[in-house]
């Protein structure tokens, strides 16, 4: 903190202060923006889309879609800084809200995705979060009476990769009865 | 290693060089400690990527830079010093609550 002494004077000491925290704030810019090796799915057949989601922090997004199995897997490589899982359950408890308006909007879809259940998972060697989620759909049966039953699943697991300092999330959704095991298959790079 | 590995562990050089000048020119104790502190933003960058988890990142950092102004003000009396320590003993309580908190 800048603070007057008898070694160096007030301004000199609150100048080179500001100097400091400016270039250190623009060393975070530049680390934050930093473009990062993302991770992936390795040893299962779908068809790969990706692309840069944002430069700030550098995001980058790979969408994998297996028509066969019916099953999408987004898989987000975020540049960050070392985080609590605490902050990945947090952040993944949005998931819900998220994909109940991206099936609505994009679909027309009026899906209700609940919370199922909280664990945690190894994924490469990293410990992560999980969370599940069920996603119902209110039908009408041929004799007219109406019921509400799940049609697909979604979980998403989030984990840091410290050899490489970004945060990874991903999510899939499948149909209820596939379980394409995707933890296994997922790598930091 | 990879660059944002670099970046990150090159952010606390500034802050080092800037107490290396102030330490140089007034020996204080609170420069001795912040420069401490740098270094320590240095190396955990390396602890970090080699799997030490990265919690202990910013409560190390300013409980040392606290520390360094509670001690100058035992040797100086002066309010900066003891203001130093009070403030940044606050950003580690709040960090450390964030932190458990989240």
């Amino acid at each position: 903190m800048a603070q007057p002494r008898a070694g160096a004077s007030f301004r000199k000491r609150a100048g080179l202060w500001l100097i400091s925290y400016l270039l250190v704030a623009g060393l975070y810019l530049a680390f934050f923006a930093y473009p990062v090796q993302p991770a992936r799915l390795e040893g299962l057949t779908y068809t790969v889309d990706e692309k840069v989601y944002q430069a700030l922090p550098y995001t980058y997004e790979i969408d994998y879609v297996s028509a066969a199995t019916r099953s999408v897997v987004v898989v987000l490589t975020v540049r960050t800084i070392s985080v609590p899982d605490k902050a990945y359950s947090a952040a993944l408890r949005n998931a819900e809200g998220i994909t109940e308006n991206y099936l609505r909007q994009q679909y027309g879809l009026n899906v209700d995705v609940r919370f199922f259940g909280a664990s945690t998972t190894t994924v490469n060697g990293h410990q992560a979060v999980r969370q599940d989620y069920n996603v119902y759909d209110t039908i009408t049966g041929p004799l007219g009476r109406t019921e509400t039953i799940i049609v697909a699943r979604m979980s998403v697991v989030a984990w840091f990769c410290n050899d490489n300092l970004v945060s990874v999330a991903a999510g899939f959704f499948h149909g209820p009865i596939v379980d394409p095991q995707i933890t296994q298959h997922l790598r930091c790079h | 290693m990879d660059g944002a590995a670099l970046l990150l562990a090159a952010t606390p050089v500034p802050i080092l060089l800037y107490y290396i000048s102030m330490y140089s020119d007034g020996k204080s104790v609170s420069d001795l400690f912040g420069g401490i502190s740098a270094i320590w933003g240095i190396l955990a960058t390396f602890f970090v990527l080699g799997g030490f988890p990265g919690s202990f990142f910013f409560p190390v950092m300013l409980g040392t830079s606290a520390l360094g102004g509670f001690l100058e003000y035992g040797r100086s009396r002066k309010k900066w010093d003891i203001l130093q320590g009070i403030v940044l003993g606050l950003a580690l309580v709040t960090a450390v609550i964030l932190l458990e908190a989240i």
